[in-house]
């Protein structure tokens, strides 16, 4: 029953997701809308300007990642006889 | 393990100058090409060199690792504070220091001080690893 179910799931995703298509010319694309809007930002490395600016949560999250990587790295390598603390 | 006197000598020239440029990516990371996280493992490096050419025994009495936790940690709170900030002023992740002039260093608003807690940030969280991942290779 399960696996029916999540077959269900998977095949409605694709039903929505597949026929998704970018090839409209009529949309302005992401990257025009940065180069017009440069100034907006005030930056002259437009690159920090989309990292730390319109997608500043992308680069926050990315962080809170590489966070918890340290922890479980240092968790698991942690040293059993190191008794400073 | 501690390597040859060229390699010691030579890495002990070469890590200031490392440390130096690191803080000039940081710094200028919204200027020029870099940013935060380059930044960072440049640091990292500087003292990584440190660590593989003198060994551990030796660098275990001039460096503190959990000064390099904690620099992670309060690092990590400090961009959460940054971030979330912006609550005041409309909405998260808002950008609500003042722009300045476009191409100097003071502008951009938040992004610089966002940049040095980043380098700060992923700086001390490889050193850490770095740190815990050769603490068992050592014999002496």
């Amino acid at each position: 029953m399960k696996r029916v179910i999540a077959l269900l799931l998977v095949l409605s995703i694709a039903y929505v997701l597949l026929p998704m298509e970018y090839s409209r010319r009529d949309v302005m694309p992401s990257y025009e809308y940065y180069v017009e809007n440069w100034e907006e930002v005030g930056t002259s490395n437009l690159v920090m300007g989309v990292l730390a600016d319109w997608r500043l949560y992308d680069s926050v999250i990315e962080a809170m990642i590489f966070f918890t990587g340290i922890l479980g790295s240092y968790i698991l390598l942690e040293d059993k006889n190191y008794d400073d603390e | 393990m501690m390597m040859s006197n060229v390699v010691r000598t030579t890495t002990k020239m070469v890590s200031p100058f490392l440390v130096t440029y690191s803080i000039y990516i940081m710094i200028y990371g919204h200027l020029s090409p870099g940013g935060g996280f380059q930044a960072g493992v440049i640091l990292a490096v500087s003292v990584i060199l440190l660590l593989t050419a003198h060994g551990h025994v030796v660098m275990e009495r001039k460096i503190d690792e959990s000064q390099f936790k904690m620099i992670e940690v309060a690092m990590g709170v400090g961009i959460l504070l940054l971030v979330s900030g912006g609550l005041l002023f409309g909405t998260m992740f808002y950008n609500y220091v003042d722009r300045g002039t476009f191409g100097l260093p003071f502008s951009g608003g938040f992004i610089p001080i966002f940049n040095i807690l980043v380098g700060l940030k992923v700086g001390a969280g490889f050193m850490v690893v770095y740190y815990a991942l050769t603490r068992w290779s050592e014999d002496d």
